[in-house]
C-alpha cells in the first residue's frame, strides 16, 4: 500500500522545546501496521533536521523535508507535493501540538484534493477496516474509502519505541518547496504567551439589584428528590429512572 | 455654622410587624406584606423576534434526546451575540430527536430546526455538511456556533467552515463581543483574533446560563434534504470494565458505606456500569487507584453517577461536577452527597443493593 504520513514538530508543554509531536507518532504507529516503509513528509525549515530525526528514531528510514519559510501556508506546499506524489492513504495526527493546533490541515487537504476524510481513527487493519474513536467507550468499525485521508485519534496508543541509533542512521531528503504562494491561512490572529484568566460572555442584566438579590435568596441549593421507604421501593424507583435513560434494558 | 441633620428614614417609611416591632427597609418602600423576596417567582417576559434583521445559527447533536451543559453554553453564546447590535433571531439545528420536555424557550432559541432521521446517526459527515449548507443558504446567519465535542461536532464544524470558505475559530475558551481566544503551541501560547464566522466553543466560555426572558420558539422539520445512504459500519462498546473512568457514561461508585464489595461488583455487572470508588475505598485496597473519583483521582463526565455509601466530601464532589444525573444511596439523610444528588434513596447500602440485584435478576 502506498502510504504517506504527515509529520509536524511539536512543542514540549513545559519547557517549550521543539520535539516530535505525540499525535503524529500515533499516526506513524497506525501506518507501521500497514506498511514497512511509509513516506514521511514534513514541511518546514531545513534548520530543524536534528529535531525531525526523533521520528526516524521510531524506526523509519527516511523523511522528505519540503522547505518552507516560517508563516508560509503549508497546505499550498503539501497539495502541490501530493499531486505530484499520489498516495492511496494519507495519515495525519488529529491536530498539531506546538503550531497553531487548529486541526484544520487534513480538512483543507481533503477539500482541495477532493478526497474523502475519516476522522479520529484508532487503528486500521490489513483488510482496510478502520476503527473510529467515539466518546463513552464506543467504537465504530467501517471500511476505509479508497484514496482517503484519515486523521488518527489522540486516544490511539503510542506504540513505537525510540532507538537513538536509528535516529542517527536515517536520512532526511531536503526538497525545495515553491515560494510562489506565501499566503497566510489565518488572518488577524495574534499569538502571544498565554495569560491566565478569561472573561466569560454574559448578557447584560436589566434586573434591579433587588431582583438579583431576591433570585439568590430564592434559589436555596436544596438537593433533588429524596426517596424514603423500603429498599425494594427505592430499588424499583432507581431502576425505572435508569430505564428512562435507556441505560438498563 | 451648624450642619443640618437629615433624617433619611422618616416616620412614614417602614412598617410595623405583627409583633409590634418597627422595621425600616432601606431603598425600597415595602409594606409589611411584600417582605418575602418573591420577585424571582414572577413570570419572565416573552421576547418575540418576528422583525429581526440578523440570524445566528447553533448546530448541535442530541445524544439520546439530551443536551449537555456545553450544548447549553453554545446556545447562550449565540444568544449573547444576538443581544449585541440590532435585533437578531437565534436558530438551532439539532441532529437527532430532542426530548420533548427540553425547554427551548428558557434556553432562548427562536427557531428550532430538527433533523431527526435515524440515518444521520451513522457516519455520514458529507450528508450533514450538505444539510447544513442548505440551511445556511436559507438563513444566511451572521455566525454559526458549534461545540467542540467528539460526538461529531468538532468534525462537522471544520468540514463546514472549509467547504464554505468561512473564517473559523475552534477550541475557543473565550468569546467576547468582538474577539475570541484559543490556545496554541501545545497550550503555551494564546491566539486571539476577531470574531470568526464559524465558532467552535469549549466549555467555560459563559458564566450564567439563565436568561431573564423567554422566547416563543417554533419547531420546523428541516426540508429539502435527502436522507443519506447509511454506510456499512458496525458500532460496538468496550466492555464496561475496560472503559477508562474519564470516558465512562454510566458509573457506579462505592464509598465507605459499602460493607460487601462482592455485592457491589455483582450489581455493577448486572447494570453493565463502570466501577469507581471514593478515596477511602481505594486506600483500603478494595479498588485499584485508577478507579478513584475526586480531586486526587479522576474527573468523571458520566450521564448517570450512582453513588452508594459516599458521604460527599468536597474532594469527592469535585470529581463529579460534570455528571448529568447523580443518584445517591445513603443511610444518613443529612450528608452532603444527598444535597448534590438529583435523586437520593435513604436506605442501607447492602439491603438496597440486594433489592436491586433481585429486581434485575427477576426481569428476564
Ligand atoms: C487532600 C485530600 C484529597 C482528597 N481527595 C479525595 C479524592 O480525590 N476522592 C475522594 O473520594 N476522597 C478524597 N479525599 C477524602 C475525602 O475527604 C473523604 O474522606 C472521602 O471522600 C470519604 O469517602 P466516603 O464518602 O467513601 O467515606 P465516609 O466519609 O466514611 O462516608 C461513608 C458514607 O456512607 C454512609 N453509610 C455508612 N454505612 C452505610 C450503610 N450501611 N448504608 C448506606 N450508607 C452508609 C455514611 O452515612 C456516610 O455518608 C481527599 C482528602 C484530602 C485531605
Amino acid at each position: 500500500m502506498n502510504l504517506t504520513v504527515l509529520i509536524s514538530l511539536g512543542r514540549h508543554p513545559k519547557s517549550g522545546r521543539l520535539m516530535l509531536s505525540p499525535n503524529d507518532a500515533r499516526a506513524l504507529a497506525v501506518a507501521r501496521r500497514l506498511s514497512d516503509s511509509p513516506r514521511l513528509v514534513h514541511v518546514g525549515e531545513a534548520s530543524q533536521q536534528q529535531t525531525l530525526r526523533q521520528y526516524l528514531g521510531l524506526g523509519f528510514a527516511a523523511i522528505d523535508l519540503i522547505e518552507a519559510v516560517p508563516g508560509q501556508d503549508i497546505c499550498g506546499v503539501l497539495i502541490e507535493d501530493l499531486r505530484r506524489n499520489p498516495c492511496d492513504l494519507l495519515l495525519t495526527g488529529e491536530r498539531a501540538q506546538g503550531q497553531d493546533d487548529t486541526g484544520l490541515v487534513p480538512y483543507i487537504l481533503a477539500d482541495r484534493l477532493q478526497r474523502p476524510l475519516l476522522d479520529r481513527v484508532l487503528s486500521i487493519d490489513a483488510q482496510g477496516q478502520a476503527t473510529q474513536f467515539l466518546p463513552k467507550g464506543q467504537r465504530r468499525v467501517m471500511a476505509l474509502p479508497a484514496q482517503c485521508i484519515a486523521t488518527v485519534s489522540e486516544n490511539a496508543p503510542l506504540e513505537l519505541e525510540y532507538v537513538a541509533r536509528r535516529a542517527r542512521q536515517g536520512v532526511i531528503n531536503v526538497l525545495p518547496g515553491n515560494t510562489g504562494d506565501c499566503a497566510q491561512v489565518y488572518h488577524g490572529w495574534q499569538q502571544e504567551p498565554k495569560q491566565p484568566g478569561r472573561t466569560r460572555l454574559s448578557i447584560q442584566s436589566t434586573a434591579s439589584g433587588w431582583d438579583r438579590f431576591a433570585k439568590r435568596m430564592n434559589t436555596t441549593g436544596g438537593g433533588g428528590q429524596v426517596l424514603k421507604g423500603s429498599p425494594d421501593q427505592g430499588a424499583a424507583q432507581v431502576l425505572s429512572l435508569l430505564r428512562d435513560k435507556k441505560l438498563v434494558p | 455654622m451648624s450642619i443640618r441633620r437629615v433624617n433619611r428614614f422618616t416616620q412614614e417609611r417602614g412598617f410595623v410587624t405583627a409583633e409590634g416591632i418597627k422595621r425600616v427597609a432601606r431603598a425600597r418602600d415595602v409594606t409589611g406584606l411584600d417582605q418575602a423576596p418573591a420577585a424571582a417567582a414572577k413570570a419572565k417576559p416573552v421576547r418575540h423576534s418576528e422583525n429581526a434583521e440578523r440570524n445566528l445559527l447553533v448546530v448541535l447533536h442530541c445524544k439520546a434526546g439530551e443536551l449537555s451543559t456545553l450544548d447549553r453554553e453554545a446556545i447562550y453564546v449565540a444568544r449573547a451575540l444576538s443581544e449585541m447590535g440590532s435585533q437578531a433571531q437565534v436558530h438551532t439545528l439539532v441532529f437527532g430527536a430532542p426530548n420533548p420536555n427540553l425547554d427551548w424557550a428558557e434556553f432562548g432559541v427562536d427557531q428550532l430546526h430538527v433533523l431527526a432521521d435515524e440515518r444521520f446517526e451513522h457516519y455520514v459527515p458529507e450528508a450533514k455538511v450538505q444539510a447544513l449548507v442548505h440551511l445556511h443558504g436559507q438563513l444566511e446567519p451572521e455566525r454559526v456556533v458549534f461545540v467542540e465535542s467528539e460526538l461529531g461536532d468538532s468534525d462537522l464544524a471544520r468540514r463546514f467552515a472549509i467547504a464554505q470558505g468561512l473564517s473559523f475559530g475552534g477550541d475557543l475558551y473565550e468569546v467576547t463581543d468582538h474577539s475570541v481566544r484559543r490556545l496554541s503551541g501545545n497550550g503555551r501560547y494564546q491566539a486571539s483574533g476577531p470574531l470568526p464566522q464559524v465558532l467552535a466553543v469549549q466549555s467555560g466560555t459563559t458564566g450564567d446560563l439563565d436568561l431573564e426572558f423567554v422566547t416563543a420558539p417554533n419547531t420546523v422539520a428541516v426540508q429539502g434534504v435527502d436522507a443519506p445512504v447509511a454506510p456499512e459500519e458496525s458500532l460496538f462498546s468496550l466492555p464496561s470494565g475496560d472503559i477508562p473512568l474519564v470516558e465512562a457514561d454510566f458509573v457506579i461508585s462505592a464509598g465507605n458505606g459499602v460493607a460487601n464489595m462482592d455485592t457491589f461488583h455483582r450489581l455493577a455487572q448486572l447494570l453493565d456500569a463502570t466501577v469507581a470508588g471514593s478515596r477511602v475505598v481505594v486506600d483500603d485496597g478494595k479498588l485499584p487507584r485508577e478507579r478513584q473519583v475526586g480531586a486526587t483521582g479522576q474527573i468523571v463526565k458520566a450521564s448517570v453517577y450512582l453513588a452508594i455509601g459516599i458521604s460527599g466530601a468536597v474532594q469527592h464532589l469535585q470529581g463529579i461536577k460534570d455528571c448529568n444525573t447523580v443518584i445517591a444511596v445513603n443511610s444518613d439523610e443529612s450528608c452532603d452527597m444527598i444535597k448534590r444528588a438529583d435523586v437520593s434513596v435513604i436506605a442501607d447500602a447492602e439491603e438496597w443493593m440486594q433489592a436491586m440485584i433481585s429486581a434485575l435478576e427477576g426481569t428476564p
